[in-house]
């Protein structure tokens, strides 16, 4: 996973960490499992009502 | 004002932080602070108008990097120190709308990544011993702002629960010299009957000494401390299972569930803690779709919970819950 973060300080002080990250890389390194895990759920994304799956 | 009282009988501090009574309270949705800010709209907490991933240190803070003085004078038997520390908001996404449960397991990969990040920066503060992430969903829970967020409290001491399963931790390596919470998993994977999901690297269950209802935690298999001990490959794992765990509660009921969701997870004082083990907890606050557990008297004033369901009956039904899961031999 690729991630970049800023630091900056408020007006008033306080600091906001802005982070980013690389959109393509965050499956390198995956394992096969989780791989699957991802894949039956991408249903789930905007519903929260999955596809039936089964997780092991 | 904010200060840290002792509680001599209880043996643990107490925040005041009385500045927090003024805290924004449920504003309109057009006028949330957690949004990006737009040209020509008011400023809100992000100057900037897009975000992925942000943190920023809390209007309202409990703790402080630099704590005003105490605004009584201490004595030995109630003792007083400045409520040094740090808090911290994390915003999830830029939208308004949404919860963890809606975004996808990338996503929460992503967020893994940026709490290894604070625990690793507010960790190596020297006034923080312990970096507590957390996350309070739902108007039950007392959320004021609904825009999807989590929050890190950067505290000056380890607290007192934390406290309580690190002595317990060393206590069974003492004895029988083995994790306790290894022996824990390991008792729930042969049993089987409390376990709601599991994949490579992570099994989530309702143990056997669960308070709550609902009460899922999530145990990864190998022995680790905190979360820069996991690859990539274990946070990716991580995040696959937390989305199977939201999903579940969301679609137990139809409704979005509230919950708090907490990380215990190795101090950062310097100490060396390897009896310990990383863990997440879930308490969703209702005991059926209608019905809240309140903490009442037996609860606050004693500290016994009592639970009106079998832990083994819970599991049951969030395995039946899409999406749906079931226990492996």
């Amino acid at each position: 996973m690729s991630m970049t973060k800023r630091i900056e300080t408020k007006p008033d002080g306080r600091l906001i960490v802005y982070y980013s990250f690389n959109r393509h890389s965050s499956k390198t390194d995956c394992p096969k499992s989780a791989e699957q895990t991802i894949q039956g759920q991408r249903h789930s994304d905007t519903s929260t009502k999955p596809e039936r799956k089964r997780i092991v | 004002m904010s200060e840290l009282r002792w509680h001599p009988l209880l043996e643990q501090w107490v925040i005041t932080a009385t500045h927090r009574q003024e805290r924004t309270f449920f504003p309109p949705d057009d006028y949330c602070p957690l949004c990006p800010t737009k040209d020509g709209g008011f400023p809100t907490e992000v100057p900037e108008d897009d975000y992925e991933l942000v943190t920023f240190e809390n209007k309202f803070p409990s703790l402080q990097r630099v704590p005003p003085a105490p605004a009584v004078e201490g004595t030995d038997l109630y003792r007083i120190r400045p409520a040094a520390g740090v808090c911290e908001v994390v915003l999830y996404s830029p939208e308004h709308m949404g919860t963890l449960a809606e975004k996808s397991a990338e996503d929460i990969s992503r967020l893994i990544h940026v709490w290894t990040d604070r625990y690793l920066e507010l960790g190596a503060l020297d006034y923080v011993d312990y970096v507590f992430i957390f996350e309070n969903k739902g108007k039950e829970i007392g959320v004021t702002l609904t825009h999807p967020h989590g929050q890190i409290y950067a505290y000056p001491f380890i607290p007192p629960v934390i406290e309580k399963e690190l002595a317990a931790s060393l206590k069974h390596k003492n004895k029988t010299g083995r994790c306790l919470l290894c022996d824990i998993l390991a008792e729930e994977l042969k049993d089987g009957r409390r376990l709601v999901a599991q994949n490579e690297h992570f099994v989530a269950l309702i143990p056997f000494y669960a308070r709550y209802p609902y009460e899922v935690h999530i145990l990864p298999r190998e022995h680790r401390l905190s979360l820069p001990d996991f690859s990539d490959g274990e946070k990716f794992s991580l995040a696959g299972l937390l989305k199977t765990i939201l999903v579940k509660y969301d679609n137990l009921w139809g409704f979005s569930l509230p919950y708090m969701m907490v990380i215990h997870q190795s101090p950062t004082n310097g100490e060396d803690y390897c009896h310990y083990h990383f863990h997440i907890e879930f308490y969703p606050p209702y005991r059926t779709a209608e019905k809240l557990k309140y903490l009442a008297g037996s609860e606050s004033g004693a500290g016994v919970f009592i639970n009106d369901t079998l832990a083994e009956e819970k599991a049951a039904e969030l395995r039946e819950t899409e999406p749906k899961t079931r226990v492996e031999d």
